[in-house]
């Protein structure tokens, strides 16, 4: 579904992302582990279009991408849940969602909304408090719920566990699952390795901007180079 | 005590031109960071031309609004396309500096055009005032009130109603965020400067009946509104409107109880005390 090729980009003059390299295929969940500042939410970036890769592709469903406004990615259905939410916080969590489905036509939204509620039910009961006080966890599920309504087909996550308590984290990854199982592919950028890899089909281990490893996750799990830099084992 | 509500009533309805005009200029800033040093030449475009219709074409100003407001929003989106689209990337100060020459040149192709002459529209209707419950409401004010109330809502329900006022209010809160929703920020920044180089002309039409009109009244306008602006909060409508009517209604205070004369000087005083106790404004959000 997803082809990135030696995928390049740069900040300013300084280059982020040297030669990444990757697939998703429909219906799996694939993780980027890493360090900070390895790439992650670089790469993200440069495949929802914020960002312009210097070089390489990326086809979604053999069409090249690379190049092309985030308006266009987002209506193909690559939708990217950023990085700490970055919800609007003077509207209420209802206008956020609203905003997710944006690119979408007007019939639908009202199911999807339903759907978005359905998996969180907080929000339901928050839809007119304004997002920016919101509680972490209730930003992220927000965050997501927002990305859902723009009906992805790939659903990009960046840290959804960042910064939440533990418990929240694994209702969080227990979302992501269940959203996977519906039919959306994710690729899911996190820090949590651990969870990660034991959530994701295949894995990449990126470092200093490029892959160094990759694999099944649980295979990855187990290799005793990953146990030690992100396990600490 | 008539006296006092006689000058509330009187800055009350001044003031909804005035927040209508820096709901202009602070929605403009919210999306785009920059502050449109040529606003007030604006609204003086939009006095001149109420003024024009009525000479040329018999028309009444508030009728006149009908073809000014889209030909300003015309102006508006010619200005973001041709001019400030090319200087944007080069930062905020080269902006804030390119529309204060934008400013000087429109304020001074107006008196080229129309010379320095103090000029005033007169209506038939505006001679006697409306007298509800004893207090002198000057007609052509009280219309132009009503309108501006009428737009401020429509504005208002276009901006938490519709896909396109919502990405504006989007673009303003979080520009990256709005980007990966599918909002085309560039097109959503240049309907926003329309929008508000719209808002300033018909503010300037709906005023035209009750304000000299002469080419440089922009100047003026222009430092009202960035007081009113920075009372409000940068980037706030409702901080506009709170604004708006307060800067409006000291003013229309101070003219009765001080002095005349000192009207303007008692609406910078209370700027620079806003400035001295509350940097973010009334409300205090200062954003980054």
């Amino acid at each position: 579904m997803l082809e990135v090729q030696n995928l390049s980009a740069a900040y300013g003059g300084v280059t982020a992302l040297w030669d990444v390299s990757f697939r998703v295929d429909a219906g799996e969940i694939v993780a980027l582990i890493g360090a900070n500042g390895a790439g992650k939410t670089t790469t993200l970036r440069a495949l929802s279009g914020v960002l312009r890769a210097a070089g390489g592709s990326f086809r979604f469903h053999g069409d090249e991408l690379r190049g092309r406004p985030s308006m266009d990615i987002v209506a193909r259905g690559i939708v990217h849940v950023p990085e700490a939410r970055r919800l609007f916080p003077e509207m209420s969590v209802l206008e956020n969602l609203l905003m997710g489905a944006y690119p979408t036509p007007k019939p639908g939204r009202a199911d999807r909304l339903e759907r978005v509620f359905a998996i969180f039910p907080r929000l339901r009961e928050r839809q007119r408090q304004v997002a920016g006080t919101l509680s972490g966890g209730e930003q992220q599920m927000a965050a997501i719920g927002r990305g859902l309504m723009a009906d992805p087909k790939l659903l990009m996550l960046d840290e959804p566990s960042l910064g939440l308590a533990p418990l929240v984290v694994e209702e969080m990854f227990r979302v992501v699952r269940d959203i996977n199982a519906a039919g959306v592919a994710v690729l899911l950028v996190e820090q949590n390795t651990r969870h990660a890899l034991a959530l994701a089909r295949r894995a990449y281990v990126l470092e200093a901007g490029r892959v160094t490893l990759a694999g099944p996750g649980p295979e990855l799990l187990a290799n005793p180079e990953v146990r030690k830099a992100y396990l600490g084992l | 005590m008539e006296t006092f509500i006689q000058s509330l009533v009187s800055g009350v309805l001044t003031g909804a031109l005035y927040a209508m005009i820096a709901m202009g200029l602070t929605v403009v800033f919210g999306v785009m960071r920059i502050i449109n040093m040529a606003h007030g030449e604006m609204v003086m475009l939009g006095m001149f031309g109420a003024w024009w219709a009525q000479k040329s074409w018999g028309l009444d100003p508030f009728v006149s609004i009908l073809v000014w407001t889209p030909a300003m929003f015309a102006l508006g989106l010619a200005i973001h396309r041709f001019l400030l689209r090319k200087i944007m990337p080069g930062g905020e100060l080269n902006v804030l500096l390119y529309t204060a020459g934008l400013s000087l040149l429109i304020a001074n192709l107006a008196l080229l055009a129309f010379s320095g002459d103090y000029r005033t529209i007169s209506l038939p209707y505006a001679l006697r005032p409306m007298r509800p419950f004893g207090i002198a409401v000057p007609i052509p004010l009280a219309i132009a009130f009503g309108i501006a109330l009428a737009l401020t809502t429509a504005l208002w329900a276009f901006l938490t109603r519709t896909d396109t006022g919502r990405a504006i209010r989007a673009t303003a809160q979080n520009p990256e965020s709005a980007a990966l929703m599918g909002v085309n920020v560039p097109r959503i920044e240049s309907l926003t400067f329309a929008l508000g180089t719209a808002l300033a002309g018909a503010a300037g039409v709906l005023l035209a009946p009750s304000l000299y009109l002469y080419p440089t009244v922009g100047e003026i306008l222009s430092v009202k509104c960035f007081v009113i602006v920075v009372l409000g909060g940068l980037g706030s409508i409702p901080g506009a409107i709170v604004g708006g009517i307060l800067l409006s209604v000291v003013e229309s205070l101070g003219a009765v109880y001080v002095s005349v004369a000192w009207k303007d000087a008692i609406g910078f005083v209370l700027f620079l005390l806003v400035l001295l106790f509350r940097p973010g404004g009334i409300w205090g959000v200062a954003r980054a």
